[in-house]
Formats: C-alpha cells, sequence, structure tokens
C-alpha cells in the first residue's frame, strides 16, 4: 500500500507549484511513511541506548566485583615469616601473580550469555611486599548489542583491600 | 524544497486528525495557527460536520488515508515498542542475577566447608532473587563449584558460583521469546588460604 501510494507518479509534465491544493492534497502521501521511518529510528536508537546503557551498567558492576575480589586475592597472600616472627598480617610476595590469576579465572567463567564481554584485563596492580593495602584497577570491555549505534565500551573499576587478623572469629593472628 | 516537502504533510496531517476525530465545538479555535494556503470557505465550513463533504470534488476523497495508512503501520510501532521494554526487561535481570551471583559466591567463600558453602550461597541468592525481583519464585538454581573439599594448603584458590532462573518472557512473545527465559550469572570469589575449613575450627 505504501509503496503504491508512494510510487504513483505525479501527473505528467506537472511539476508541483507553488504550494496550491493540488500540491497539498499530494503532499499528504507518504506523510505517515516519514512519520513511520523517523519514529523507527529513534526507537532503534532508543533501544540500542537501553540495552547497551544497562549493559554498560553492568558491565560497570562487574568491574567493580572483579577489582575487589582481585584485591581480596592479593591481600590474601600474606608473609608467613612476618606473620610467625610479629604476628602481623602484612602482604608478601606474590600478591600481585595471585591477583592475576583470579582475573583471568573470573575472565574465563563469565557468563557469556548476554552482555559480551570481549576482554578482562588487570590494568595495574600495586600490592607491594610488607604493606597492609593491595589495589587493583580492572578494565571490562564490552561491544554493543545493538550495532552500529554505540561503539564499544570499556568499564574500569579500582578496588583495595587490607589482611586483617581474624574476621570471622575476632581472634588475635 | 525537500524540508517544505517534508514538513508540510504533517501540518496538514494535524488538520486532518482533528476533523476525523469530529473535533466538537472548539475545533475552529484549534486550527493550526498558519496554514500557508488558506482553505477556501467551504472547505472550513466542513470541519465538524461529518464526512458527508466527502464526495464533494476529487481532492476531498483522500480523507482517511493518513488514518488508514497508520492503521496499517500502528502494529509494527507497537512491535518497536514492545522492544524497548523488552530490551529492558532482559538487561535488569541480567543485572540482577548478576549481582545474586557476587553475592552469592561471597557467602560461599566465607563458608567453612563444602555443604555449608552451597547453602550460604542458595541462600544469598535467594535473599537477592526474592519476590521484587523478576525471577520466577522457586526457579533459582545454585551451582558452586571449587570449593575443596580438603582443607586447603597455601595456593591460591577460587570458588566460582552460577545463579540461574526463569524470567517470565510471556508479554514479548510477538518478539520470538518463548513463554519464559532462562538467565545466567556467574562469579568468582578468592578463598582465603588461611581460613581453617573441613575441620573443627
Amino acid at each position: 500500500m505504501l509503496t503504491r501510494a508512494r510510487g504513483r507518479p505525479r501527473a505528467r509534465g506537472q511539476r508541483p507549484r507553488a504550494r496550491g491544493t493540488l500540491t497539498r492534497v499530494r503532499g499528504e502521501r507518504g506523510s505517515v511513511t516519514v512519520f513511520t521511518a523517523v519514529f523507527a529510528i529513534a526507537v532503534i536508537v532508543l533501544w540500542a541506548l537501553i540495552l547497551d546503557g544497562g549493559s554498560a551498567l553492568n558491565a560497570k558492576e562487574r568491574a567493580m566485583d572483579i577489582a575487589g575480589q582481585a584485591a581480596r586475592a592479593a591481600a590474601d597472600t600474606l608473609d608467613l615469616q612476618v606473620l610467625r616472627s610479629s604476628g602481623v598480617a602484612v602482604i608478601g610476595p606474590g600478591a600481585c601473580a595471585a591477583a592475576a590469576s583470579l582475573v583471568k579465572s573470573y575472565g574465563q567463567r563469565l557468563s557469556n550469555g548476554l552482555d559480551r564481554v570481549t576482554s578482562t584485563t588487570m590494568v595495574s596492580c600495586t600490592a607491594p611486599a610488607g604493606s597492609d593495602r593491595a589495589t587493583v584497577l580492572i578494565t571490562v570491555s564490552a561491544r554493543p548489542l545493538v550495532p552500529g549505534v554505540l561503539s564499544a565500551f570499556h568499564e574500569s573499576a579500582r578496588a583495595s583491600a587490607t589482611p586483617e587478623c581474624g574476621i570471622n572469629q575476632g581472634a588475635p593472628c | 524544497m525537500q524540508r517544505v516537502r517534508a514538513g508540510w504533510p504533517l501540518t496538514s496531517e494535524a488538520h486532518h486528525e482533528r476533523r476525523a476525530a469530529g473535533a466538537g465545538p472548539n475545533a475552529a479555535s484549534r486550527r493550526p495557527p498558519a496554514p500557508r494556503t488558506s482553505p477556501p470557505p467551504r472547505h472550513r465550513r466542513a470541519s465538524g460536520t461529518t464526512m458527508r463533504s466527502a464526495r464533494e470534488g476529487g481532492r476531498r476523497c483522500e480523507r482517511g488515508s493518513i488514518s488508514v495508512e497508520l492503521v496499517v503501520l500502528a502494529p509494527g510501532l507497537a512491535l518497536l515498542l514492545l522492544l524497548i521494554a523488552a530490551g529492558a526487561r532482559v538487561v535488569e535481570v541480567q543485572g540482577h542475577i548478576d549481582g545474586a551471583a557476587r553475592d552469592a559466591a561471597r557467602a560461599a567463600s566465607l563458608a567453612r566447608s563444602a555443604t555449608q558453602a552451597v547453602q550460604a550461597a542458595q541462600q544469598a541468592a535467594r535473599a537477592d532473587l526474592g519476590p521484587t525481583s523478576l525471577c520466577a519464585p522457586r526457579t533459582v538454581a545454585v551451582q558452586v563449584a571449587g570449593y575443596p573439599a580438603v582443607p586447603l594448603s597455601i595456593a591460591p584458590g577460587a570458588v566460582t558460583v552460577t545463579v540461574t532462573c526463569e524470567v517470565n518472557t510471556s508479554p514479548f512473545t510477538a518478539l520470538g521469546f518463548g513463554l519464559s527465559q532462562r538467565f545466567t550469572g556467574r562469579a568468582v570469589a578468592p578463598l582465603d588460604p588461611f581460613m581453617c575449613r573441613n575441620v573443627a575450627c
């Protein structure tokens, strides 16, 4: 119906004159088509904003969780000699390796369902031996679900953790 | 030229919509403010009357064609709007279930034995995906992997929790969704290597 209405030729040789009533009636044809096209494009852009904006929020939360867990893994790597000699829990060597291994296994196990996470990288890890604070910066990259509207997004999050003694039981080291 | 042609039909469409709706007494006051061609008086008088005048003159026989086009296109437009609602629901549920998996993984990593880890993970996930979430009740399933069955030596370990639930997608069957769809969330939490496990602490 639309194509017929649109494709119907103007009367031969008649160019639209300066806004006469004839032009006006003919101009109505296909106006709904224009409306529909504009509306459809607007809706699809909105759809992309909702889907990919929501996915970006989810990816941000996920990046925050990965950073937190990686920082925990780093803070779990204690210096046993210091712990046994002085009873103080400080970060030992290899903390960032533990964090990197957790980030790697987290990235492998990510649900590959809705959000198309393309990479999970540990951008930086600061856990000097002898200190009591491990800080990890994570970037999660994902590609958009609706192609062609938004570009790929990269969400970063930073978290830090501290080793403590007896969290569950309140006991000293 | 292009701009004029694109803008003009909208004005005339609005004009016709009012008349087709039988606009009533104040129709004249809601006439478009500055029509580019002021309609002839006869035309104007016809506003508010019925389609009796549809046979007058050839150019009136198109009256209502916009309405017909809209009626034909309306289901498509409604489907597009439905698409937005479906996308919003999908994204929201995925965020919920990811959060539940995170909480469950953290709860499982704090447990003292494998059985307690499963219980803690289930409790945490079900508390998150309660009646206010879009997950259908009693479809939340929790799976815990990686919790050691024997006490850990000093080696980094991590527990992985997978949470699934069924979400009612029956409003979106027109878009190709089934009656319900399964969503999956997964999270990993490190295990404290210095916590005593599987023994009386």
